[in-house]
């Protein structure tokens, strides 16, 4: 039996079934047989991918079943590397975690636990009432997953054994290892910003797990993750200027259900070969430094170009 | 000179006053409000993260007060055409943004017009997928 992802593209072949996910997956499957069907209509794909999110106890569970419909995968060869060249950028969805939800501001797509889901509130209120605060405003990186929503340009280096993504917002780097490699043993573990990324190739997929990240937030308004989050990525070039990937996030203490989104990255024109990724200075310019207020808003520390300032900078404020 | 709009702008509008800002928070600025004002560039700050264009307007006093209107940095403001060449020292200029709630003489960079050739520059173009 084969299994249609969305894009109409095979996924992969069920050889057995197992366990009440294979009874899922099956039932979903014969729910989306007519993938015709589903592939014309956006929302049915997107609620077939969060199905198989919700069948998975794990990130890592949904990775070992992905590896397993895959054959366990295949190592890539300098020969079959894909071409991923080129400056992209964020196809849609401003900074929005989900770029086919709600506009930043509003509710976002997530299920929340009740802990989390208020706390998310208060931040879309304070929003709405002109309070807001981002730690990226004093240079803390913004980590995986947010960096999936990070605005600005990006690029993607494709060889056998590592996969390197790199955004321009904080010169974030992520590394995906497609040598066969584990993650780091248990013992070795702390969390980073972008965390341990391991993954393998099925085709034209490159197919990604990710653990040992930094809590953080999705964006501004966006919800908040714990360091127990994890994440499955399923990459793939669909068109000439376009990288897809299908994400799983999940993380038991913020999230009620695993958080499924589509992002997308288009390869920008650039006929003049203007576009370059340079270093990106957080404290480039003394005019950027933002703190906290006391009600949790955000405000300029000292413009060097105001009265105003100089007068505070004298009262030693 | 200046002029002060205030405007009721749509909910949709207010969310996309500031794009995609990857460093801060848009919160110190007035979301409704906008402010335009006529001057002369100061000092174009082409910076990461982001890049302030200092503008010198005189008052009707004859006070000269330094404005700074603050966009994203330079590869977002190439996108939008935007180049450091473009607002030299000295250059006239009409310049609207949103203006900071705390009164201060900053704003954020809507669109600007270059008064020696009426050309436009829109740093949230730049945003511009194409």
């Amino acid at each position: 039996m084969s299994i249609n992802w969305p894009n109409g593209v095979a996924w992969a072949r069920i050889s057995r079934r197992t366990s009440r996910v294979g009874i899922g997956l099956l039932a979903s499957l014969v729910l989306v047989a007519p993938m015709a069907g589903a592939q014309a209509d956006p929302s049915a794909a997107k609620a077939k991918m969060k199905a198989l999110g919700l069948q998975h106890d794990s990130a890592w569970d949904l990775y070992q079943y992905l590896k397993k419909q895959a054959g366990g995968g295949q190592r890539l060869t300098w020969q079959k590397v894909p071409d991923w060249g080129g400056v992209y950028t964020r196809t849609k969805g401003g900074t929005a975690f989900d770029p086919d939800g709600p506009s930043q501001g509003t509710m976002p797509t997530a299920k929340f636990t009740p802990e989390f889901h208020k706390r998310l509130m208060k931040t879309v209120a304070d929003r709405k009432a002109g309070i807001e605060y981002d730690p990226l405003s004093q240079c803390v990186p913004p980590g995986h997953p947010r960096w999936l929503d990070l605005p600005f340009l990006r690029e993607h280096i494709v060889t056998p054994d590592q996969t390197t993504m790199i955004a321009e917002a904080f010169n974030s780097v992520r590394r995906i290892y497609t040598d066969g490699r584990d993650h780091v043993p248990e013992e070795d573990r702390y969390p980073t910003e972008n965390g341990d990324s391991i993954g393998f190739w099925d085709g034209d997929k490159l197919v990604i797990h990710t653990n040992q990240l930094m809590a953080h937030m999705y964006e501004r308004a966006q919800g908040e993750y714990t360091e127990q989050v994890e994440t499955v990525e399923v990459w793939r070039k669909v068109d000439d200027r376009t990288i897809e990937a299908d994400v799983w996030v999940y993380d038991p203490p913020a999230l009620a259900e695993p958080w499924y989104t589509k992002q997308s990255y288009t390869k920008l024109t650039d006929p003049d070969k203007r576009l370059r990724i340079r270093h990106w200075a957080c404290k480039g310019n003394p005019n950027n430094d933002v703190i906290e207020t006391r009600e949790g808003g955000s405000d300029f520390k000292d413009l060097t170009f105001t009265d105003k300032d100089d007068n505070r900078k004298g009262d030693g404020k | 000179m200046k002029k002060t709009t205030v405007a009721a702008l749509s909910a949709a509008l207010m969310i996309s006053a500031f794009p995609g800002a990857a460093h801060h928070s848009g919160s110190m600025f007035e979301e409704v409000k906008t402010v335009t004002l006529t001057g002369v560039v100061k000092e174009f700050q082409y910076t990461n993260p982001h890049s302030w264009l200092l503008v010198d307007v005189k008052g009707e006093d004859g006070k000269v007060t330094t404005w700074g209107f603050e966009a994203e940095g330079p590869s977002t403001l190439l996108r939008a055409g935007i180049r450091k060449s473009d607002f030299a020292a000295g250059t006239p200029l009409t310049i609207t943004g949103h203006p900071m709630r705390d009164g201060r003489p900053a704003a954020y960079w809507m669109n600007a017009v270059r008064l020696t050739d009426n050309k436009k520059f829109d740093p949230r173009s730049g945003f511009v997928v194409r």
